[in-house]
């Protein structure tokens, strides 16, 4: 098969978030196996020789495949060219399925470029870096018989440099260790361990002789750091996560109490789930570089509370909130609470309820119907409640305590207008 | 945690003993409340006529402005209404400054915050001694000071410096904190738009919220105080605020919420109080009840002196109206009976219809008139001409109508050849000729609608409710003031109780309500036009009487 070869530079701004600011960034358009139909969405005439000469061999190295082989790679080809045109239109998801696909189909060093500058367009810091590592390595292990070109090389390389600013870092303390923990519904990464799913790529590392695999840190990490290591012990014994690479899925306990997680910058989800609690969820915003530690502390976590009754209808109220009809649940901190469960024509129930951090309390309040004194105050203490926390079994004393003080609730008017004044 | 366990039948026993021995269970602790104060806004003005809207800002003691909020309430039951506000601080009270202002829909102009800065003289000023200030003195302009503070860009009110005016609106968030954003700006949430000051009942309270102490602070927006605006900048001698009187500004009190916060039944429509007309009326004479309406015609614009422009509130008394343009034939009766009779009319001028006796022209509407022969007039039949107030109220508001205001005396829109005398004059230098071809020149008042079949029944013009004819067309009509522009120092003078520039203060007259010689568009209810003075040492504007202008008289509607 003859072939053009081609490539294309198209001027991308993309900001990377961080004081860097706009940059022009730079998408190699040269498909692994371009056809003279690709030349033709070429924008720019300026050619790239060296992914040229690289669109060239792969091109000639293709049409000596058997048929099979030739189908997946024009498939592929198909994929890149349709990623190209998305790219250059900024839909980075799609951009990013289309050369999924032509990787799988037919790996390529610039292929995963390409699927590195996606990552890096949706925020995915994390995972940009980890491809355009996956990309040096492939281009040194010459995957699918091919190299990155000199210039996409230097282009990757500066990248990740970029990139590494943009990652934002925080230490992690997770208390008891043995909590599991997600960040957005996924597993970490860890960096450094017994057994690190994923080794850091050591091309940089080796020629650099960078002790640090993640890649160059800004001096603010490196401040964080002196400073995490004098508290955690040597570099050696530190432990880095990177969110954000793994497939969803539960949980994992960490590889250290304290360790640095490294994951883009934005909101994440931290869920910590253990045995006997119910998942703890936080959320917390990041910014990129690094963070203010984050201590998952387990006995501070909230509580989550569910009351259900025995009759509809019933309104169950938790110190002053009115959190409406059973069945509820709800979160809050660990501590004492009035509960209170009511509805016309029913006596109401009250309980005095205590729970730890990260418990699960389930109440069920049996109301009785308004009868007789005696029979009225039988009914009240004979509300039972059950608490079923996992292998935690919490226990509420039901007789009356002196129960939360109340306030009566901010009037908002007719209106229902409420201004606070700071 | 405690690991007390009262499951039971010992648990449920030992509670029963302590039940039926110590009798209640305890009751929880009530905190005492945070400090709050729910406001609960009345007026007693007309809604939706005259308040249909209610605009809300709170400011810091320091001017800081913290919040905004318009409320439409255009329905009477919407009245009253209340909100609160409060401090989350159980130890330390706060006070801060709640404007009220109620005002009419459309009501409003670009927000320009002038309030906020010295006003350089008082707003509400005493007409000036001297005679050519009440026209020359004021400014239809903004001051000097609020149009430079325009230019003064969103600042930050957190810089510490106090805040120059006009003030700006950052958004906070629900605790009241300011809200920036990532790059740590202020976002300007001024309102574009805040209510036409003189349409607007102004109120300032100044409001402390105690710790533990929580209740209403009823407050009624007084019609009285349309036209005062609060006074929020504190020269010294505090910060003022009408509150129910007109002209008199109080100093604002701190107010503590501690009254009721359920809502009174409303006062709206209260104000002004019903004044029906009372008096005995002659057959030519029609009784108009007093009321409130918008005096001028913000659309009136560009006429310069004639502008309608800015627009009042104003209340009028009962009166007691000639139902049409005086005649030849009833001026005869008074002229003849003068010991010296005045000089009427023009002989020079065919259009001028008076002739010293009775001639064709005896049912038509009197015109070539001096003001001080048609004031003489209406002073003997025990009236006078028609303050300008007045005779708006007459064409645009008076009665019951739909829409409650109208643009002309006959309803919103223009009107055909055979609506109200217009557009017959003879030719285009004289004016208007569209339907000269039904008679050039004034009319006989009785048929001022131009109908084909003459009659009371079928010549008031469609709108014009009171049954008063040819307040649109046929001759313009003398009215009392001096003529003076809206925003001059005499019109400033005045407070919306039965308004008029005083006629001895300048020679300059108006006349309303177009006549034979203009189009139906400039029969406008509130265009003031035709600057005419009786000063002969005035030879440029030295214009005595004109063919196109008459007049009819008013007399107290009291009853007597």
């Amino acid at each position: 098969m003859r072939t053009t070869p081609t490539s294309a530079t198209f001027p991308v701004s993309a900001m990377l978030g961080v004081a860097a600011g706009a940059l022009i960034w730079g998408v190699a358009g040269a498909s692994p196996a371009a056809t003279p139909k690709a030349s033709t969405g070429a924008r720019d005439a300026e050619a790239d020789e060296p992914a040229r000469r690289a669109a060239s061999t792969a091109s000639r190295e293709d049409s000596e495949k058997p048929d099979d082989e030739a189908t997946r790679k024009t498939a592929a080809r198909r994929a890149f060219q349709k990623g190209t045109k998305d790219i250059t239109e900024f839909r980075w998801a799609e951009a990013l399925a289309s050369f999924e696909e032509a990787q799988a189909l037919a790996p390529h060093p610039i292929t995963l470029y390409n699927i590195g500058f996606c990552l890096q367009g949706m925020g995915r810091y994390t995972a940009a870096r980890d491809t355009w590592r996956k990309t040096l390595v492939a281009h040194e292990k010459k995957v699918g018989g091919r190299e990155l070109p000199r210039q996409r090389l230097e282009d990757t390389r500066g990248y990740l440099r970029a990139v590494e600013k943009a990652i934002a870092r925080v230490t992690v303390t997770v208390t008891p260790a043995t909590a599991k923990l997600a960040i957005d519904g996924r597993p970490l990464s860890w960096v450094r361990g017994k057994d690190a799913r994923w080794k850091p790529v050591s091309v940089e590392a080796r020629r650099t002789r960078d002790p640090r695999p993640e890649g160059i840190p800004s001096p603010e990490v490196e401040g964080a750091r002196a400073r995490a290591k004098a508290k955690a012990g040597t570099a050696a014994e530190r432990t880095t996560a990177v969110a954000g690479l793994r497939a969803p899925g539960p949980g994992e306990v960490p590889r250290a109490e304290t360790f640095v997680l490294e994951l883009d910058p934005g909101s994440h989800v931290v869920t910590i789930s253990r045995k006997g609690f119910g998942d703890q969820v936080v959320r917390r915003d990041f910014r990129p570089g690094p963070n203010p530690p984050l201590d998952l502390q387990l006995d501070q976590l909230p509580a989550t509370i569910s009351v259900d009754a025995n009759v509809d209808g019933a309104l169950v109220f938790l110190g002053e909130r009115d959190l409406g009809p059973a069945p509820v649940v709800v979160r809050r901190p660990a501590g004492a609470y009035e509960l209170r469960v009511e509805r016309d024509g029913f006596e109401t129930y009250r309980s005095q309820l205590e729970v730890r951090a990260g418990e699960d309390a389930i109440l069920r309040a049996d109301l009785a119907e308004d009868e007789p004194l005696i029979v009225e105050q039988w009914w009240f203490w004979t509300a039972a409640a059950v608490v079923v926390a996992g292998a935690a079994v919490g226990t509420y004393f039901l007789v009356r305590d002196d129960p939360d003080p109340i306030r009566q609730p901010v009037d908002g008017g007719s209106l229902g207008v409420e201004f606070e004044t700071p | 945690m405690r690991h007390q366990v009262a499951f039971g039948v010992a648990a449920a026993i030992v509670v029963g003993l302590s039940l039926t021995t110590g009798g209640c269970a305890p009751e929880a602790e009530v905190l005492p409340p945070l400090g709050e104060a729910v406001i609960i806004v009345d007026t007693d003005a007309p809604v939706p006529g005259l308040v249909s809207n209610l605009r809300i800002d709170l400011y810091a003691l320091d001017g800081t402005w913290l919040r905004s909020l318009d409320v439409p309430r255009a329905d009477v039951a919407g009245w009253p209404l209340s909100f609160s506000v409060f401090t989350p601080d159980e130890n330390r009270g706060r006070e801060l400054l709640v404007r009220l202002r109620a005002f009419p829909d459309n009501k409003v102009r670009d927000y320009r915050g002038e309030r906020f800065v010295p006003v350089p003289v008082p707003v509400r000023a005493p007409p000036p001694e001297d005679e050519g200030a009440g026209v020359a003195a004021a400014s239809c302009e903004l001051p000097v000071e609020a149009a430079d503070a325009l230019g003064d860009g969103p600042e930050d009110p957190d810089d510490g410096s106090p805040q120059q005016a006009p003030r700006r609106l950052f958004r906070r968030d629900e605790s009241g904190a300011l809200v920036r954003d990532e790059n740590g700006a202020l976002e300007d949430v001024t309102p574009l738009f805040e209510p036409l000051p003189d349409l607007t009942i102004d109120r300032l309270l100044r409001v402390r919220l105690e710790p533990g102490v929580s209740g209403g602070i009823p407050v009624v927006l007084r019609g009285a105080c349309f036209g005062f605006e609060a006074d929020l900048f504190d020269d010294g001698n505090g910060l003022r605020t009408c509150i129910d009187t007109a002209q008199e500004y109080v100093a604002v009190e701190t107010m503590v919420g501690r009254e009721a916060t359920t809502l009174p039944p409303s006062q709206a429509n209260t104000w002004p109080p019903a004044a029906p007309c009372a008096a005995p009326v002659g057959p030519d004479e029609v009784c108009v009840d007093g009321g409130a309406f918008i005096l001028g015609d913000l659309t009136v614009f560009g006429f310069q002196g004639f502008d309608a422009a800015p627009e009042r509130v104003a209340v009028l008394p009962p009166l007691v109206a000639d139902k049409f343009e005086v005649t030849v034939g009833a001026f005869r009766a008074w002229w003849d009976a003068q010991p010296s009779p005045p000089a009427v009319g023009d002989p020079s001028d065919p259009r001028c219809n008076w002739t010293e006796t009775p001639g064709d022209a005896e049912e038509q509407a009197l015109n070539c008139v001096p003001w001080e022969t048609a004031r003489a007039y209406c002073r003997d039949q025990g009236g006078d001409l028609p303050t300008e107030a007045q005779w708006e109220w007459f064409a645009a508001a008076s009665g019951n109508r739909t829409p409650r205001q109208t643009r002309f005396p006959f309803g919103n829109s223009i009107v055909d050849c055979d609506v109200g005398i217009h557009a017959r004059a003879n030719d285009v230098s004289e004016g208007a000729t569209e339907c000269n071809a039904l008679g050039t020149g004034p009319q006989p008042a009785r048929e001022a609608a131009g109908s084909a079949t003459p009659g009371e029944g079928d010549i008031t013009p469609p709108g014009d409710p009171e049954g008063l004819v040819g307040m649109g067309g046929n001759v313009r009509e003398w009215v009392l003031d001096a003529h003076a522009p809206y925003c001059s120092a005499c019109w400033a003078a005045t407070t919306w109780d039965d308004p008029s520039c005083d006629p001895d203060l300048l020679t300059a007259r108006t006349a309303r309500g177009g006549d034979w010689a203009v189009s139906s568009q400039l029969m406008l209810s509130a265009l003031r036009d035709i600057r005419l003075t009786t000063d002969p040492t005035l030879p440029d504007e030295r214009v005595l009487q004109s063919p196109r202008v008459g007049f009819r008289c008013v007399r107290p509607g009291r009853a007597p």
